[in-house]
C-alpha cells in the first residue's frame, strides 16, 4: 500500500497574461521509507506540488490519498492530520523568533498533545540526536544558518510524521552545510525509516535520493539515474 | 487549549523583544489608560458627591418623621403614644419631638430668612448629629435664649459667639394700635454649626425646645417627632414609614428622608449613569487603537502564524492567543487608568484652587469616593469593549493563506 498516491493533480493560476497551468495531471506514488527528489527549474511548480501534498494549498482537480484515504482541504480534521502526519522543512527555517530552539522543536508536539513537559523532553532528544543539544536554549537569531535549518528538521520530525516534505531545504545554506543537512536526512531515512520528498533544483542532492522526478511544463516524469 | 495560550502569553510577556512595548501597543495602552482615568474621575466625583450629600442630609435630619395627618401640630399625647410604640421596635435607635418654624434672623440692618429648630438638646441619643456638627463654641443651650447658628448665617449677619441677634416671626404677630406687630425675641449665639451643606449652614438656627415653645406660643405642641433608625435600616426608611403608616392607623403622616430627597437622589443617579455612558464612548474610541494594534501585530507575525497553521494550530487557537494578549494588556491599562483616575480625583478633592458653588451644588467641596461596584463596572465595560474590538481584526487570521505567506517571506 502506498503512503501517498496522487492522481491527475492539476493546478492553474490566473495571471494578467492569462491562465498559467502549473500542474497538468500529475501522478505520483510515495511508499514508506522512500526518499524522493522532485527537480525542475525555478517556477516549474515544485513548491506548489509539495504544498498540495502537504494540504497547505488547494488544487483544481485530481485526488490525493494518504494510506488509501482520500484527503482534501475540506477534511474536517485537517489541522490535526497535518500536525500528526506531515512534517515540513522550508527553504527558510521559519523558526518562531520569540522561542528558543527547543521550544520551536517542541511546538508541533505541544499543539498535538498539550503536554509541554513531554514535548520538551522529546525536543531535547531530537536536538541531541542532531548534535544541537548545546544550542537548545538559544533563540533562532543566535544560531547559524545550518543550525537553524537543523532545528527546523528536528521540528519536522517531532511528531514522527508519516512523511517529511522539504522544499529547497538547502536553498539558503552554503555547500558545506547543504551537504551536512542532506547527509543527515539520508541518515534519518536509513536509521528511522523516515520518508522524505524533497523539492530541489540541485541535481547533486537529487542524485542522492532513491527516486528522482522532474517537473517540467506541468508534467512530472521519473528520471532514470 | 488554555495551556498553549498560557504558554504563548508567558513567552509574550518575557519575550526579549518586548513586543508589548511596541509603538502601537503603547498607544493602545495609553488610550485605554486615559479614557478609563477620565471615566474613573467622573464616577468617583459623582459617587463622592452623592455619598457626602447623603451623609450631610442625614447628619442634619433623622430618618423617619411623624407629622399630624391633618393641619396642625402633634399634641403632647401624640408624642407620648408615638414614642411609646417606637420604644419596642428593634429598628429604632431613638426618637425626639421638635418644633420647626420659619423666621427672620436679624442683626442691625442685616436680615436673613432662616429656619429655627427647637430641639431637646439635652437628650443623649438625639436622632440627628447636632452635637457632632458644632464647629465652634458650645452645643449646650442651657442658658435662656441661647442659640447655635449655621456658620455661614453667622457670617452673613456678621455675628459670632457671644453676640446677640433677633428672631422675628410673623406667625405670632400681635394686633396693636399701630397694626400687626411680629413676635420678636433676642437670642445669644453660643455655638456655630457646620454641616457642610450650604443650605443648612446659611439657614439653620438651633434653640432649646422650651425657648422655641415660648417664642412660637406652642405649649404642649410639636411640629414633628423625628426617628433615628439602626444603620442597616436607613436605606429602608421609606418602606418602614409605609409599614408604620398602617400600624398607626393612618393617624399620622409618616415620611422618610428618602421621600424628602428622592428627586435629588434619582437625578444624581441618572446623571451619574448618563456621564458613565457618555464617557464610555472614550473607551470605545480608545478601542480603535486596539483594532489597529492587533491588525499590525497580525501583519508582522503573519510568517509565524503561517508556520503555526502549517504545523496544525487551528485558527481558533491563534485567535484566542491574540485576544488573550490584548485582554491582558487591556486589564493592565484599565487597572493603571483606574488608579490614575482615583489619584487625580483625590488631588481634585484636596486642592483649593477650584471649589464648587455651594448655593448651586449644595456642597462647596469636591468629594471623592470610588466603590467596588464602580470599579467592577468600569473594569467590566472596558474589558467587554476591548474584547469586542479585538474580535474585528482577528478574523484576518483565518484569512491568512499559508502558501502565500511562505512564498512571500
Amino acid at each position: 500500500m502506498s503512503l501517498i498516491k496522487i492522481e491527475k493533480l492539476t493546478k492553474s493560476y490566473l495571471e494578467a497574461s492569462g491562465k498559467l497551468e502549473v500542474l497538468q495531471g500529475v501522478d505520483l506514488e510515495v511508499f514508506t521509507g522512500d526518499t524522493i527528489a522532485i527537480t525542475g527549474e525555478s517556477g516549474s511548480g515544485k513548491s506548489t506540488l509539495l504544498h498540495m501534498m502537504g494540504m497547505l494549498d488547494d488544487y483544481d482537480s485530481g485526488k490525493i490519498y494518504y494510506s488509501d484515504k482520500l484527503i482534501d482541504l475540506n477534511y474536517n480534521k485537517l489541522n490535526e492530520f497535518r500536525n500528526k502526519s506531515i512534517g515540513f522543512v522550508f527553504q527558510s527555517h521559519y523558526l518562531l523568533e520569540d522561542f528558543t530552539a527547543e521550544e520551536n522543536v517542541a511546538m508541533p508536539m505541544f499543539i498535538n498533545t498539550k503536554d509541554f513537559k513531554k514535548s520538551l523532553i522529546k525536543a531535547r532528544e531530537l536536538l541531541k540526536a542532531l548534535d544541537l543539544d548545546n544550542r537548545k536554549d538559544h533563540y533562532p537569531n543566535e544560531l547559524s544558518g545550518g543550525e537553524q535549518q537543523r532545528v527546523a528538521v528536528a521540528r519536522a520530525l517531532i511528531n514522527s510524521p508519516q512523511i517529511i516534505l522539504a522544499d529547497e531545504p538547502t536553498g539558503n545554506l552554503d555547500v558545506k552545510h547543504s551537504e551536512e543537512l542532506i547527509n543527515m536526512l539520508i541518515e534519518l531515512n536509513k536509521t528511522k525509516k523516515h520518508t522524505f520528498v524533497i523539492a530541489t533544483h540541485n541535481l547533486e542532492i537529487a542524485a542522492k535520493m532513491q527516486k528522482c522526478f522532474e517537473l517540467a511544463n506541468g508534467v512530472l516524469k521519473e528520471v532514470t539515474k | 487549549m488554555i495551556k498553549i495560550i498560557l504558554f504563548f502569553l508567558k513567552k509574550y510577556i518575557n519575550s526579549p523583544k518586548k513586543e508589548w512595548l511596541r509603538f502601537d501597543s503603547v498607544f493602545m495602552i495609553l488610550g485605554i489608560i486615559i479614557s478609563v482615568a477620565t471615566l474613573t474621575i467622573a464616577l468617583s466625583i459623582f459617587e463622592g458627591y452623592e455619598t457626602v450629600l447623603k451623609d450631610t442630609i442625614l447628619s442634619v435630619n433623622s430618618h423617619v418623621y411623624f407629622y399630624n395627618s391633618e393641619v396642625g401640630n402633634l399634641q403632647n399625647e401624640d408624642v407620648e403614644l408615638i414614642q411609646e410604640k417606637l420604644q419596642n421596635k428593634s429598628e429604632v435607635v431613638s426618637s425626639s419631638a421638635l418644633i420647626i418654624s420659619q423666621v427672620i434672623a436679624a442683626k442691625g440692618n442685616r436680615i436673613k430668612g432662616s429656619i429655627v429648630r427647637g430641639i431637646n438638646w439635652e437628650q443623649d441619643d438625639l436622632p440627628n448629629k447636632y452635637r457632632e456638627s458644632i464647629w465652634e463654641g458650645s452645643w449646650k443651650l442651657d442658658k435662656e435664649n441661647s442659640a447655635v447658628i449655621g456658620f455661614r448665617l453667622a457670617k452673613e449677619l456678621n455675628i459670632t459667639i457671644g453676640d446677640e441677634f433677633k428672631l422675628i416671626s410673623t406667625m405670632n404677630s400681635k394686633m396693636t394700635p399701630m397694626g400687626l406687630k411680629p413676635k420678636e425675641s433676642t437670642f445669644t449665639v453660643v455655638g456655630l454649626y457646620k454641616s457642610g451643606m450650604y443650605e443648612y449652614d446659611t439657614k439653620f438656627i438651633y434653640i432649646d425646645i422650651r425657648d422655641m415653645a415660648e417664642f412660637n406660643s406652642m405649649q404642649n405642641e410639636f411640629t414633628m417627632v423625628e426617628v433615628k433608625l439602626k444603620p442597616e435600616m436607613i436605606e429602608k426608611a421609606d418602606y418602614l414609614a409605609y409599614l408604620w403608616q398602617h400600624e398607626f392607623d393612618y393617624k399620622y403622616q409618616i415620611t422618610s428622608w428618602i421621600d424628602f430627597n428622592s428627586n435629588l437622589f434619582t437625578l444624581l443617579k441618572m446623571e451619574k449613569w448618563v456621564i458613565f455612558i457618555i464617557l464610555s464612548f472614550l473607551i470605545l474610541i480608545a478601542s480603535f487603537n486596539v483594532v489597529s494594534s492587533i491588525s499590525t501585530s497580525i501583519l508582522e507575525k503573519r510568517m509565524e502564524l503561517g508556520i503555526l497553521k502549517a504545523y496544525g494550530a487551528t485558527d481558533k487557537l491563534l485567535q484566542n492567543i491574540f485576544v488573550s494578549k490584548t485582554l491582558i494588556l487591556a486589564l493592565l491599562a484599565v487597572s493603571i487608568g483606574q488608579v490614575l483616575g482615583v489619584l487625580i480625583a483625590k488631588f481634585l478633592s484636596w486642592q483649593r484652587f477650584f471649589v464648587l458653588k455651594g448655593d448651586v451644588y449644595f456642597l462647596d467641596k469636591i468629594n471623592v469616593q470610588f466603590g467596588i461596584t464602580s470599579w467592577l463596572i468600569i473594569l467590566g465595560v472596558s474589558i467587554v469593549i476591548v474584547f469586542f474590538a479585538s474580535l474585528i481584526p482577528i478574523k484576518n487570521i483565518s484569512r491568512l493563506n499559508i502558501t502565500n505567506i511562505i512564498r512571500k517571506a
